[in-house]
């Protein structure tokens, strides 16, 4: 059995960049960190109807005659356990947003007179849903509108953290309910609709500019590191790893929002078409083995586990030799990793325990 | 994997399908051709018994057609240092015989019988070093199969005293082996290769009985193989130099009812050598038995045998003395269906020592033979 650090495995390695939007992404991450970078976010929500059936058994509608209040369902996926006291500010949005929204464009309108409430996030809530009513005020333009209602989401704590809202992209998004008033034949009943946000996405107050030259992972757009290795082939065709761990190094602190942990992971690919290479899927007992894991601000050396991949390769020759490093979940963070790279120096570094095939006959 | 092999420490077998551990080496442990009834007075009289797949001149000794065959379950336990295993078991045929005779002077015979048993399986645990911390690794080693011997045999009897014979051997067989490492560590996959070996190789022999006195019967056998010829996945790896084999043995009547036999044998083993790692030794053999046979003319009803046999076992690790087996057996026979039937059994102690491993084995051996 022999060890093996293939200091040159990398033959090219590059970076791409807008693999996943901030509106594709299954969380969305707001982050408090005045004097520094924050993160808010939008939800625009499916227009309201103007009518609602009277029946959940018949198609006939009523028109909608008054609004009594709206509900708003928040998601919480994740955030920093320590950090207690956070709020949740909810901000009236200009109606018409969307994917080409810039922040710029939807800044001004994080103030005080569009706000609607400020509410407590449950100190015991790490994950899951927490609900809050709205005036049925809340909304003076609602018709004039078109019934679509914007909201933006910015996180208020007592120091420097982050908090992600589920994405509509994870099936755990932000949900509002209006709850209405429908004539039925001049008798006024009481009915309500839910609505998901048909565009959900958040923004960064300022980019966060990466080393030249270095091979960037994660922040958003997502950003993916492709790496093109050249294995000897005594070991990866002619003999069996039994570990396989491709070595990166940060080459300046991780930035992202403070006490955020960026998980990097390392996919195979099927095809090598560039940077649209298509990934192939992490068999789900790999996926523990395939990450590695390094605080914001960290330098620390990362450590993923490739071992199934580059056990691939002697299975299926026919699979490029490329590893792919991105961010887990991709583009649900601005956390983003600037790694050495062949042109910086501290290229990734692959690890290799392996053992020759023995000599299985008569001895 | 080496190393595997060739210490042979902290073995925990799987408790099936086993073959003796001093089998592990070069092409296994050696078979036995001798019928059930011959393994009752340890196999003395295999040399002059039809039944028995050694004589290629005994077959004119079939009195008709007739048919054998005959299983052999064994019950082993081991000591290696301070391992201590038991519980382990076997199950084989070790010879299948029919034969008859052509005319007065003509007997024929054809045997499937095991030339080398390769069936073993070893698991080793021990800690290695990687990136710089102990892990603790299991390996387990298995192989699973036999070389075949099948012979066919034509006896010529010129006169009444004198039976010569030639036998024409096909050798052949597979083995399936696995090597398999696993690790404490989850970190690490599992290593597991596989290959199947194949066999294939001839041999001739030559054989003779004479019967000098109505009640002395006197067996002589040669038999000298070709190579081996050994694929491991269709892919031509080794020839191995089959061994000569000598052989000799007497049968005689000293009384009514009582009869007495012995038997030498002697293979040239280290023939087989060079294909064979360094770390193993292998040596020449030899095997020596004699025992007694009471018909029922004298004694108990039933008849009753009784014998004791010395063999050396040919492969060894490098510079450890000869390993070698002691054997005690006791036999006897039913008879059904107008004596057209028997049924031998066979029981047997065997003691085998060698590579510092001490193995005990009971041996049942039964053996059916039908003359229609």
């Amino acid at each position: 059995m022999f060890d093996t650090l293939l200091l040159d495995a990398v033959v090219q390695d590059s970076t791409f960049t807008g693999f996943l939007p901030a509106y594709s992404a299954s969380v969305m991450q707001l982050v408090s960190e005045p004097g520094g970078v924050e993160a808010v976010a939008l939800a625009r929500f499916v227009a309201f109807s103007d009518s609602l059936p009277l029946s959940p058994v018949d198609t006939l509608k009523g028109p909608i005659v008054a609004t009594d209040s709206f509900r708003l369902d928040i998601p919480i996926a994740r955030r920093a356990a320590t950090i207690q006291g956070l709020q949740i500010a909810i901000h009236r949005m200009p109606a018409g947003v969307d994917t080409l929204t810039a922040y710029d464009a939807v800044a001004p309108f994080f103030h005080d007179s569009t706000a609607l409430d400020t509410l407590d996030v449950p100190d015991t809530l790490s994950v899951g849903r927490f609900l809050a009513v709205l005036p049925r005020d809340a909304f003076p333009n609602l018709d004039a509108d078109g019934r679509l209602i914007t909201l933006g989401f910015r996180l208020l704590a007592p120091e420097p953290t982050y908090l992600e809202l589920g994405a509509v992209e994870s099936t755990n998004a932000v949900i509002l309910t209006r709850f209405t008033k429908v004539d039925s034949a001049g008798t006024q009943v009481f009915r309500n609709e839910g609505r998901l946000p048909g565009l959900d996405t958040y923004f960064a107050t300022a980019d966060v500019p990466a080393p030249p030259g270095a091979l960037v992972v994660g922040g958003i757009p997502s950003a993916r590191a492709f790496l093109r290795l050249a294995v000897p082939s005594a070991i990866v065709d002619s003999s069996t790893v039994v570990r396989a761990t491709l070595i990166l190094v940060p080459v300046a602190p991780v930035v992202g929002p403070p006490g955020d942990t960026l998980i990097l992971l390392g996919a195979g690919i099927s095809a090598d078409v560039g940077a649209k290479s298509p990934l192939v899927e992490v068999p789900a007992d790999s996926v523990a083995f395939r990450v590695g894991r390094v605080a914001v601000g960290s330098t620390d050396t990362l450590r993923l586990d490739v071992t199934d991949l580059v056990r691939s390769w002697r299975a299926n020759p026919t699979r490029p030799r490329v590893i792919v490093v991105r961010a887990v979940p991709e583009g649900g963070s601005l956390s983003a990793a600037a790694l050495g790279s062949s042109l910086l120096g501290g290229a990734p570094i692959l690890q290799v325990t392996w053992i020759p095939p023995v000599t299985l006959g008569d001895r | 994997m080496t190393r595997l092999v060739l210490l042979l420490v902290l073995l925990a077998p799987a408790l099936q399908a086993q073959n003796s551990v001093l089998g592990v080496r070069g092409l296994g442990f050696p078979g036995r051709w001798s019928s059930a009834l011959s393994r009752g007075v340890a196999g003395a009289d295999q040399l002059t018994d039809p039944l028995s797949a050694i004589n290629p001149g005994a077959v004119v000794l079939f009195p008709a057609a007739t048919a054998g065959i005959t299983i052999s379950g064994g019950y082993r336990d081991y000591d290696l240092g301070t391992a201590a295993v038991d519980g382990l078991r076997e199950t084989r045929f070790p010879v299948i015989v029919a034969g008859g005779r052509l005319s007065q002077r003509f007997g024929f015979g054809v045997a499937l019988s095991t030339y080398a048993e390769r069936t073993w399986d070893l698991t080793v645990t021990d800690t290695v070093m990687v990136r710089g911390t102990p892990v603790e690794v299991t390996d387990r080693l298995r192989s699973l199969g036999s070389i075949a011997n099948m012979t066919g045999a034509l006896a010529y009897r010129p006169i009444p005293q004198i039976g010569i014979g030639v036998g024409l051997h096909a050798i052949t067989g597979s083995t399936r082996l696995d090597a398999r490492r696993t690790f404490a560590d989850s970190a690490f996959r599992e290593y597991r290769q596989s290959a199947v070996t194949t066999h294939s190789g001839f041999g001739v022999g030559l054989g003779a009985v004479v019967i000098p006195v109505p009640d002395i019967r006197i067996g002589l056998a040669f038999r000298k193989d070709g190579t081996l010829a050994t694929d491991v996945d269709g892919v031509v790896q080794t020839d191995v130099s089959l061994p000569t084999m000598f052989a000799v043995g007497i049968n005689a009547i000293a009384m009514p009812g009582l009869r007495l036999a012995a038997a030498a044998i002697r293979r040239t083993w280290s023939s087989t050598a060079p294909v064979f790692a360094s770390d193993t030794d292998t040596r020449d053999t030899w095997e020596f038995s004699g025992g007694l046979g009471l018909d029922g003319a004298v004694g108990p009803p039933l008849p009753l045998r009784f014998g004791v046999r010395y063999a050396q076992l040919p492969y060894v690790p490098a510079g450890q003395p000869t390993a070698r087996e002691l054997d005690v057996a006791a036999g006897t026979s039913f008879r059904f269906g107008a004596g057209r039937g028997v049924v031998d059994l066979a029981v047997e102690r065997v003691l085998r020592d060698g590579g510092g491993v001490q193995e005990r084995v009971w041996q049942i051996t039964m053996g059916m033979t039908v003359r229609p």
